[in-house]
């Protein structure tokens, strides 16, 4: 069997309606960036330095980190986003020793020892 | 001339040839297949029923300009005299050569083996051995799916738990897991070869509803009686089975044959991949016998060193692993190189989206891999098993 011309093939692809319309939409994605400048600064950055550079930056051992525990941070700061949320009266020292009692506070401090730790490494 | 040639259009093989066309050398690319197999496919397409199509494209769409390929099956190569003979009676010469011809997957050492998977297909000799495994996946209704290995030696390390994890997930969506046991056969000691990656893999198996045995180095399979027998002694019942073949080097006649070991894998300097002995003859991926693991990470990674070589630099391959070990929803990776054992990390549903991007850069990291070189640089010294020893 004789293998299809591609422009052939190519001609008859362009008769598909569905095609058409990617296309018109695609014309008019990259008109709206070009005339933002976007393009000039994607075709800048395409730079295989440019690429070598960014990648260094972002991709690091400490972002990959971040990333793998983003659910954790998140979730920890919606909780301490709420708290902050909460009205509060000034606590007696005597009441600040009694929550030392409880577990959530014991838990939290704990954690913070461990911030506190890991900052110091840092 | 120059004529540089490389054996085998794999993951290695393709990237050492289209990275030696980007940097203008000629380049002479041999390989026997007319379409290439991204090979973890094949636990999709066997345990979830993936259509093989995005699995597998054309070896002439992922090569560059300047890349001349050439269909043939290599059956022999000389090094002494630098030539590279073809089944059907084509001889090559050389300057430099790169032998990226894989492993051999051998179904005959293990009575039994050939029938199992002529059978019921598997996930490791081909798409249509996948396809044929989901076949029989899909219709199973009770009894027990067993996953096991002839040798400790194969292709992938997490090959075998991913396959658990998959089949355990497809069961649970049909709602037969109470009724298929999936049965996870391993021949180490603990649930990977690395016990601190088996502490980490082990709870997310019983989690999936995955049944273990160690210790487990299947011998024979009887196909009709549905039972698999290890070396250690025991015995395992199946409906169904798929058992990763033992590996072998090459089967190319070579000469001289001192540069094999005594499974047929080509001896290299770990570092250099250069065949033991000469300068102008490299061996990488799967073929070699540099003791890191053989996935196709290993292979990229081998062929990035290797046309850096060829190139005048003095670059030095680490044996870096970055073995994705996929459960559902979120993923792991086996993170070691020479210098370091496996560090245990953790499974995390970030692992899982970084493994999909590897996924989705595939075919373009064969064809483009100076442009993605940058990228996964920052990504492997981001994750240097020693930057990262305490975990991850």
């Amino acid at each position: 069997m004789q293998a299809r011309d591609p422009l052939e093939m190519l001609i008859e692809e362009l008769g598909d309606p569905e095609l058409q319309e990617s296309i018109e939409k695609m014309v008019k994605l990259a008109k709206a960036l070009n005339r933002s400048g976007l393009l000039d600064v994607l075709l800048a950055m395409a730079d295989e330095e440019v690429v070598a550079r960014l990648s260094s930056m972002l991709v690091t051992t400490g972002t990959m980190k971040l990333a793998d525990n983003i659910e954790e941070l998140t979730r920890a700061a919606g909780e301490v986003a709420q708290a902050l949320s909460e009205p509060v009266e000034p606590v007696p020292l005597s009441e600040l020793v009694s929550s030392l009692r409880d577990p959530e506070v014991l838990r939290g401090l704990a954690r913070l020892l461990r911030v506190l730790k890991a900052l110091g490494r840092a | 001339m120059e004529r540089i040639l490389v054996l085998g259009a794999g993951t290695g093989g393709l990237v050492a040839a289209n990275l030696l066309a980007s940097h203008g050398y000629p380049v002479t690319l041999i390989e026997k297949r007319e379409t290439h197999l991204f090979q973890p496919g094949m636990l999709w397409i066997a345990f979830q029923g993936h259509n093989p199509s995005r699995y597998t494209r054309p070896v002439k769409e992922l090569i560059r300009p300047g890349v001349e390929l050439v269909h043939g099956e290599v059956v022999g190569i000389d090094l002494g005299e630098r030539l590279v003979h073809l089944a059907d009676g084509r001889t090559f010469t050389y300057t430099t050569l790169i032998i990226a011809l894989g492993a051999h997957l051998d179904y005959d050492s293990t009575p039994g083996h050939r029938e199992l998977v002529e059978r019921y297909g598997d996930f490791y000799s081909g798409a249509s051995a996948a396809e044929k495994m989901w076949s029989h996946f899909k219709e199973l209704t009770s009894g027990r799916l067993v996953i096991a290995a002839a040798d400790p030696l194969y292709k992938c390390p997490p090959a075998p738990h991913k396959a658990a994890f998959l089949a355990a997930y497809t069961l649970r969506r049909m709602g037969r897991l109470g009724s298929v046991e999936v049965h996870l056969a391993l021949p180490f000691l603990h649930e990977y070869p690395s016990e601190v990656i088996a502490r980490i893999v082990a709870p997310k198996l019983e989690e999936a509803g995955v049944r273990v045995s160690t210790l487990f180095t299947v011998e024979s399979i009887d196909v009709g009686e549905g039972k698999i027998y290890s070396l250690e002694g025991e015995e395992l019942d199946f409906s169904l089975a798929a058992v990763i073949p033992a590996h072998r080097g090459p089967t190319v006649r070579m000469e001289p044959g001192e540069v094999l070991d005594e499974d047929g894998f080509i001896k290299v300097d770990k570092y250099r991949l250069n065949v033991e002995g000469y300068d102008d003859a490299y061996a990488i991926g799967d073929a070699s016998n540099a003791p890191t693991s053989k996935t196709g990470v290993t292979a990229h990674l081998g062929a990035e060193v290797v046309v850096d070589r060829i190139m005048g630099y003095d670059s030095r391959f680490n044996g870096r692993t970055n073995c994705p070990i996929v459960a559902d929803g979120t993923a792991s990776f086996v993170i070691s190189s020479y210098d370091h054992p496996p560090v245990p990390v953790k499974f995390t549903r970030f692992k899982r989206m970084l493994e999909d991007l590897f996924i989705a850069s595939y075919w373009s990291s064969l064809m483009y891999p100076e442009r993605w070189a940058p990228i996964f640089r920052a990504y492997f010294n981001a994750t240097d098993p020693r930057v990262i020893s305490g975990g991850w």
